[in-house]
């Protein structure tokens, strides 16, 4: 091919890639379905975890508790509860349910201490 | 020669763009999403988020709370969603408690009037033992504490490890159960179409632990117990029935078969809904 082809043809390409992105990105914008419980707006993540205290304040089960959090943190109990405390500090949650979800943090900090001091 | 192959050449460069573009968003940068709200979640996540949802009622007896947590999910059926996963955590022996709390929400929802009473709180509080300050920690372990101790928070007592209700089956002595009445029940339309068991003894006590076998045409039957609903009624159990489908029911072993069981069809303000039926059972 000579040089001009050539240039028509990466154009076309390009062309294609852009046409592919309009349709996937303006016309038929990917509808957001069969998601998972991490992937939820910290504000619900807040409140999920609102729910585990509530459930461990009745319980005392942490192992639960655990597995519970596990769902919207794999692995990372304590860090979901922090972030959680901290977003329902700033959405302005009653002092109950703030105390409910430090009990919480507490029984996971004193469960695993060495989590509790990694950054 | 060249100058003779015509444009196919375009089409051909179209087609690899695309190509490159679904590799790209598939495998390269597939989409991954981030902030989204419970009404997307897939359905083992909705079933996981809705069970949570119940063992918090059960701790706090808020229904509202409950409520507005559960609308969250989008289901256009609600209650009947709770009920069923419900009935399928019930044939699980590690859900049961689940099974319990969600069958007690979806009472709470769809009949006004039930409530339960708060589990008393099983954690003792714990003493602050991270006042130490350590340059790694994360800052909300501060504010945490600062929530645990915040001056506006009423003190609490500690409270003792106390056991939750269990309902525990038990075997049935004495003569098999009788249907003694037998009511449909048109309450509401916004309620679910629920067999309500009462199940009694002879002296006209409640029941619990008895097993209730109930059988579909052409299906396997299911079985299920009183007991699990202690805040109705120790001898209630409960069923959520389907239009236009005969049951047959057996309480207790060797208790009277009684067949040809269905949903009532009830009217109000010239619309048709699926009522429920109340059967009360007694030793004779």
């Amino acid at each position: 091919m000579n040089r001009g082809r050539w240039i028509g043809f990466i154009l076309v390409i390009i062309l294609g890639l852009a046409a592919g992105l309009v349709y996937g990105w303006v016309i038929r914008p990917a509808v957001v379905s069969n998601t998972t419980l991490d992937s939820l707006r910290h504000d619900y993540k807040a409140d999920y975890v609102l729910m585990v205290a509530e459930t461990y304040n009745a319980s005392a089960d942490l192992s639960q508790a655990k597995q519970d959090l596990d769902q919207i943190a794999p692995g990372e109990p304590l860090k979901a509860v922090q972030a959680a405390l901290v977003s329902a500090q700033a959405l302005g949650y009653p002092n109950s349910d703030l105390q409910m979800m430090a009990q919480l943090e507490l029984a996971l900090k004193a469960a695993n201490p060495t989590e509790a001091v990694t950054p | 020669m060249n100058e003779k192959r015509g444009p196919f050449y375009l089409f051909t460069g179209l087609l690899i763009g695309a190509v490159i573009g679904i590799l790209i968003s598939r495998l390269v940068l597939p989409v991954r999403y981030t902030d989204t709200d419970p009404s997307t979640l897939r359905p083992d996540q909705r079933e996981i988020y809705r069970s949570l949802v119940a063992r918090a009622y059960l701790a706090e007896a808020d229904v509202n709370r409950a409520k507005s947590r559960l609308n969250l999910l989008e289901d256009s059926a609600m209650i009947e969603e709770l009920i069923a996963q419900a009935q399928t955590a019930l044939a699980s022996s590690d859900q049961q408690s689940s099974a319990r709390a969600m069958a007690l929400l979806a009472a709470a929802l769809s009949q006004t009037g039930i409530s339960i009473t708060p589990l008393p709180g099983a954690v003792t509080p714990l003493a602050v033992v991270q006042s130490t300050p350590t340059s790694g920690a994360v800052t909300p372990s501060a504010t945490s504490s600062q929530a645990a101790s915040s001056p506006g928070v009423t003190s609490t007592p500690a409270n003792t490890s106390s056991p939750r209700p269990t309902a525990t089956p038990q075997p049935t002595q004495g003569s098999p159960f009788q249907m003694v009445s037998k009511d449909e029940l048109c309450g509401s339309s916004g309620n679910a179409p629920l067999m309500q068991i009462f199940v009694q003894d002879v002296q006209g006590n409640p029941v619990p632990g008895v097993k209730i076998e109930i059988t579909l045409v052409n299906s396997a039957p299911a079985y299920f117990y009183t007991g699990l609903y202690p805040e109705i009624n120790n001898g209630y159990a409960d069923y959520m029935m389907v239009r236009d489908t005969i049951y047959s029911l057996r309480v207790g072993e060797g208790g009277q078969l009684v067949t040809g069981l269905q949903a009532p069809v009830c009217t109000a303000d010239g619309t048709s809904y699926t009522g429920g039926l109340k059967l009360v059972f007694k030793q004779p």
